[in-house]
């Protein structure tokens, strides 16, 4: 069976889910039970790539971070930028 | 310098005549009561038709009064307590219409109480939001907590300043101020262009002036490059510099195109209705059984990014009681204080415009608390830079560049101060200054206490290798080596100002201090290691959050060779 390992990002727990065809990442989080219903959520690769709409088949065999939508919060100060 | 400059950051995510013409009355003398009332006074509250009223018994201003703050001076003590609000207020914003008296104004009234006047202030009624600050966390909310006062502590300036900052943010819901879809971010409709030069950033910095004409940064010899809008050339202004050689050069596209400004209509952006104060407790700890101390023990820190959060968590920490000397080095990159940064950046008033940032945060975080001993780096950091922040510099007899020399020299000098770091505060603009400094963290086995915010978006990751916390790696992924976009007060977002405003400043910079305080004293095991701010729904969590996993997480020093030889081909 084709399945993606989600991993909650604040809990560290992990569910195998079975790959749907057809389905994206974000509809594949939601008809697991993953997540509870309404709570808001996002979908990172190892990478740190938000995957949400892509498609679930793209990722079999792989583990994804689940966590909270909006975690690309870069802002803050100065001190980057080219050398 | 115009109200739009002062503002402009904040203008899509807030409608600013709503805050400008306020009328709000402010009950209680608690600790959060200067956070508050410095956050509102940044955010251009009754700087118009509005006013703010402090209701207070007038009395002396007491040593404790001045302690676990910053907005109140040493000098302020045996004067009075309303006069020196307003005193300093005014110096933060000049426009802002403040008073003291007793009875309140018409219209809202919020409190930020000591435990012992919750209850009088309860009786008189009417309170919408409450900003409370109790020993270990903050309390937030239409009703009051009562606890007993069990005096400051470690944490307190910190938690005060959480708790200013989310009180003044839901002062905005109540207002409806919150920007809801589009918001017309310039007074007049303008193509954006940007304009490579040698040195035409530079040359606008020493202009010294709010947008500098583009014609007046070019050498004589390029006279003939001209602007052409409808057949005519155009007065093409620097509102931006993106660094020493690159601008953001702003056309007028004519009067026809002008959908605001003198003479007009305003457009106000279409914002929410009213909300209620939303409930909010939060600690910087998981648990809430531990005894911490007054004063602060002997540390040494380097902290990267004197912006916003920066400005917010060292001051923060400054304002924290000490029994040693708190030694902090502040790295940040920017040439000078702008006046659009005055609406969040805390340790910067109106006189300091066109000042050195490091430099002058160093002096103020100093004048805050003598006890702080500051060094200042204007530097980037910079992937290319992890090698020798790792590793051995070795001695170069002779550089004939004076500016690669002086570099060398900062960054030898950053090395040895994070080698004697017990913490390094992270609060820069960019994804791939977090990764050197993740790289640099886990390498020398001490903890990073990394804070980002974007408009009303703020996080706090909490790594500590030493207590098996995720590394920012972890959290966000191997990417960030590869994302150098900076978002900060000298970048544009497509042709937009970056939105950026005080209260999820105050809060995110809170967070951090508490955070690294909480580590410091020797609580890494009960500290929350992630916190996630969205301002707009009125929401603050902190999660303990589970150790690294340690098949995972030791691969990502082992990858940063690689993530760097792709971030410098990216």
């Amino acid at each position: 069976m084709n399945t993606i390992t989600f991993r909650n990002a604040l809990t560290d727990m992990n569910q195998q889910v079975p790959v749907q065809a057809g389905q994206t990442v974000r509809q594949t989080v939601e008809s697991s039970g993953f997540i509870a219903p309404g709570n808001n959520f996002s979908v990172r690769d190892k990478d740190g790539q938000i995957v949400d709409e892509q498609p679930a088949d793209r990722f079999v065999g792989q583990m994804l971070s689940v966590g909270l939508p909006g975690d690309n919060v870069v802002g803050g100060g100065a001190v980057g930028g080219a050398a | 310098m115009s109200a739009a400059d002062r503002y402009s950051r904040q203008r899509g995510l807030v409608v600013q005549d709503l805050i400008a013409d306020a009328r709000l009355s402010v009950y209680g003398t608690g600790k959060a009561l200067p956070y508050l009332l410095q956050c509102l006074a940044a955010l251009g509250f009754a700087a118009r038709h509005g006013r703010l009223r402090l209701c207070l018994a007038d009395r002396e201003v007491l040593p404790a009064d001045v302690a676990h703050q910053f907005l109140l001076r040493p000098e302020d003590v045996g004067g009075r307590l309303g006069a020196a609000l307003v005193h300093r207020l005014s110096a933060v914003d000049p426009a802002i219409a403040v008073d003291v008296d007793p009875l309140p104004l018409d219209g809202m009234r919020i409190a930020t109480p000591t435990a012992a006047e919750v209850a009088a202030i309860a009786r008189q009624g009417d309170v919408a939001v409450w900003g409370q600050v109790l020993p270990l966390s903050i309390h937030i909310g239409p009703s009051p907590v009562e606890v007993p006062d069990d005096g400051p502590n470690v944490l307190t300036a910190a938690l005060a300043a959480i708790s200013g900052g989310l009180t003044a943010q839901a002062v905005l819901g109540l207002l409806g101020a919150l920007v809801r879809g589009p918001a017309v971010l310039s007074s007049w409709v303008e193509e954006r262009l940007w304009v490579s030069y040698p040195g035409i950033g530079r040359r606008a910095t020493l202009a010294n002036t709010d947008a500098p004409a583009l014609r007046g940064l070019l050498d004589p010899d390029d006279d003939g490059f001209e602007i052409i809008v409808h057949g005519r050339a155009a007065d093409a202004r620097v509102t931006a510099i993106v660094d020493g050689d690159t601008v953001v050069a702003s056309v007028p596209l004519g009067p026809e195109a002008v959908v605001a400004g003198p003479g007009r209509a305003a457009v106000r952006p279409v914002h929410r209705e009213p909300i209620a104060a939303p409930t909010i407790d939060w600690s910087p700890l998981a648990t809430g059984d531990v005894v911490l101390p007054e004063r602060l023990p002997q540390i040494r820190l380097v902290m990267c990014g004197a912006g916003a959060l920066g400005s917010w968590a060292s001051a923060t920490l400054a304002a924290t009681p000490a029994d040693g000397t708190v030694e902090l080095c502040v790295v940040d990159m920017d040439d000078t204080i702008e006046a659009h940064n005055l609406n969040r950046q805390i340790l910067f008033d109106l006189e300091d415009v066109g000042l050195p940032k490091a430099r002058l945060a160093a002096q103020r975080l100093t004048g805050i608390n003598p006890m702080v001993g500051t060094r200042a780096l204007q530097m980037v950091i910079a992937p290319q830079h992890r090698d020798a922040l790792i590793g051995e510099m070795a001695d170069q007899d002779y550089i004939s560049d004076p500016d690669i020399a002086a570099q060398r020299m900062r960054l030898k000098e950053l090395r040895e101060r994070l080698r004697e770091a017990d913490a390094v505060l992270s609060c820069p603009d960019n994804q791939q200054t977090r990764w050197v400094l993740n790289v640099v963290t886990e390498s020398l086995g001490i903890p990073l206490v990394n804070g980002a915010v974007d408009g009303f978006v703020g996080r706090v990751h909490v790594c500590d290798p030493r207590d098996d916390g995720r590394c920012l790696i972890c959290w966000l992924g191997a990417s960030i080596a590869r994302q150098p976009e900076r978002r900060s007060c000298t970048d544009i977002l497509g042709t937009a100002p970056v939105p950026a405003i005080v209260t999820s400043a105050a809060v995110v910079g809170g967070i951090q201090t508490a955070a690294l305080i909480a580590l410091l004293t020797g609580h890494a095991k009960k500290v929350g290691r992630f916190h996630a701010l969205d301002a707009a729904r009125g929401e603050l969590t902190g999660y303990r959050a589970a150790d690294r996993d340690p098949v995972e997480c030791p691969t990502h020093l082992l990858d940063a060779e690689e993530m760097m030889a792709r971030a410098s081909h990216a």
